[in-house]
C-alpha cells in the first residue's frame, strides 16, 4: 500500500485522472450521489488548485482510497452545502481549522473489505491508515482540529480505531442517508503512526516518514 | 435547563441534567447489508439517533444487534455511545471524553429505547 498527498500540481496526472475516476466510482455509481460529473470523473467546485489530496493504491496501482482536505478560510463543503448539521453554531473559518471530504477507502480490486454502503464503507485498515495520513497531512498543515461531513460508519471507524472524534450536532438524512458533521482533535491524535506518505516536503512532520514527491 | 453548543462544539451538561431533561427518539436505521462477496449474514444490526426533548441540540447515537430471546425479540446496545456530550460534574469542570463515554453507556443501558426503536424500524421497512 502506498500513500501519496499533494495538491493537483504536486501529483501526476494519469494519478489525479484516477482518483476523480474512483470517485466516481464511490460516490455517484456506488452510493448514489446526485453529483454533476463529466466523463466519470467526480471533481466538483471545492477541487481547485488548493486543494490537498490523499489518495492510497494498492501493489497493482490502483486507487483504493481517497480523502480531500480543504481549509475553512476558504469556500468549503460543509459551510456552503451543509451548514445545517453544525447545531446552529456559525461554520468555522480560521486557517488552523480544516475539512476531511471524499473520504472512501473502498477496494473495487479486491472488494475482500465492506462494501461500500453507507453505514459499513469504511470498516477496514486501509480506512485506518487514510485516516492517520489525512491527520498527519493536516496537522503539516497547520491544521490543529479538522470538521467533516461524513455517513455515520466513519463515527464507527474513528471510534473504534481509538481516534479522538466528535458530533459537531445531530446526524440528518441526506438524500436518503444519514449524514453528520464531525470534530476530529488533532492534538490527540498526533502520536498514531501513519503509513509512509509521499508527498511534497511541506508534509514532513513528526510521526510520519516522508519521501521526496513522486 | 438551557443547553447550548459551546465554541468547540461540545454541548455540556451534568449527567444528572441529562436525565431530568430526558431523550427522544430521532431516528434509526438497518445496516445496509454487504453482498459483495457472495455471503450475506445472518445477523440484523443497525443503529437508533436520539436528542433530548427540550432544545434537540444534544445529538447521542449507538449501534445495536436484533436477538431471538425468550420467544421475543431484543435489541442490544453493539457499540460505544457516540454523541456530542462532554458530561462535567457539579463544579461545571469537564469529565474526559472517556468518561463521558462510560457515563452515557450506562444511562443508555439503563433508558428503555428498544421498544420504540423496533417500532420504527418496523414501519420503516414495510
Amino acid at each position: 500500500m502506498k500513500i501519496v498527498a499533494g495538491t493537483a500540481d504536486d501529483i501526476s496526472s494519469a494519478l489525479f485522472s484516477k482518483m476523480a475516476q474512483y470517485r466516481h466510482q464511490v460516490f455517484v455509481e456506488t452510493l448514489k450521489w446526485k453529483l454533476d460529473t463529466a466523463q466519470g470523473m467526480e471533481l466538483d467546485q471545492f477541487d481547485n488548485a488548493d486543494t490537498i489530496y490523499i489518495i492510497s493504491q494498492d501493489d497493482e496501482g490502483d486507487v483504493n482510497g481517497v480523502a480531500r482536505l480543504l481549509p475553512t478560510s476558504r469556500p468549503y463543503l460543509l459551510r456552503d452545502v451543509f451548514p445545517q448539521l453544525l447545531n446552529g453554531l456559525p461554520p468555522p473559518c480560521h486557517p488552523d481549522i480544516w475539512e476531511l471530504s471524499r473520504f472512501s477507502t473502498t477496494d473495487f480490486q479486491n472488494r475482500s473489505l465492506s462494501g461500500p454502503n453507507q453505514t459499513r464503507q469504511v470498516s477496514s485498515p486501509i480506512a485506518v491508515q487514510m485516516l492517520r495520513s489525512s491527520i498527519s497531512c493536516a496537522i503539516a498543515l497547520g491544521a490543529t482540529r479538522l470538521i467533516t461531513v461524513s455517513p455515520l460508519g466513519v463515527e464507527r471507524l474513528m471510534r473504534r480505531a481509538g481516534f479522538h472524534a466528535h458530533r459537531a450536532g445531530p446526524p440528518m438524512i441526506v438524500g436518503g442517508h444519514p449524514l453528520f458533521a464531525c470534530w476530529i482533535e488533532l492534538a490527540d491524535n498526533a502520536t498514531q503512526q501513519t503509513a509512509p506518505i509521499v508527498s511534497p516536503t511541506r508534509f514532513q512532520s513528526a510521526g510520519s516518514r516522508v519521501d521526496s514527491a513522486a | 435547563m438551557l443547553f447550548k453548543v459551546s465554541y468547540d462544539g461540545y454541548v455540556r451538561c451534568t449527567i444528572a441534567e441529562l436525565r431530568a431533561v430526558g431523550l427522544t427518539h430521532h431516528f434509526s436505521g438497518l445496516d445496509e447489508e454487504d453482498n459483495s462477496r457472495g455471503v450475506m449474514s445472518t445477523d440484523i444490526n443497525g443503529y437508533t439517533e436520539w436528542v433530548d426533548k427540550e432544545s434537540a441540540l444534544i445529538t447521542i447515537g449507538w449501534d445495536w444487534q436484533m436477538k431471538a430471546r425468550n420467544n421475543s425479540v431484543e435489541l442490544i446496545r453493539d457499540s460505544d455511545v457516540r454523541s456530542n456530550l462532554m458530561l462535567v460534574n457539579s463544579d461545571r469542570r469537564d469529565l474526559s471524553a472517556q468518561m463521558t463515554v462510560n457515563a452515557l453507556a450506562l444511562f443508555i443501558d439503563n433508558f428503555d429505547w428498544c421498544a420504540e426503536v423496533l417500532h420504527y424500524i418496523k414501519i420503516r421497512y414495510s
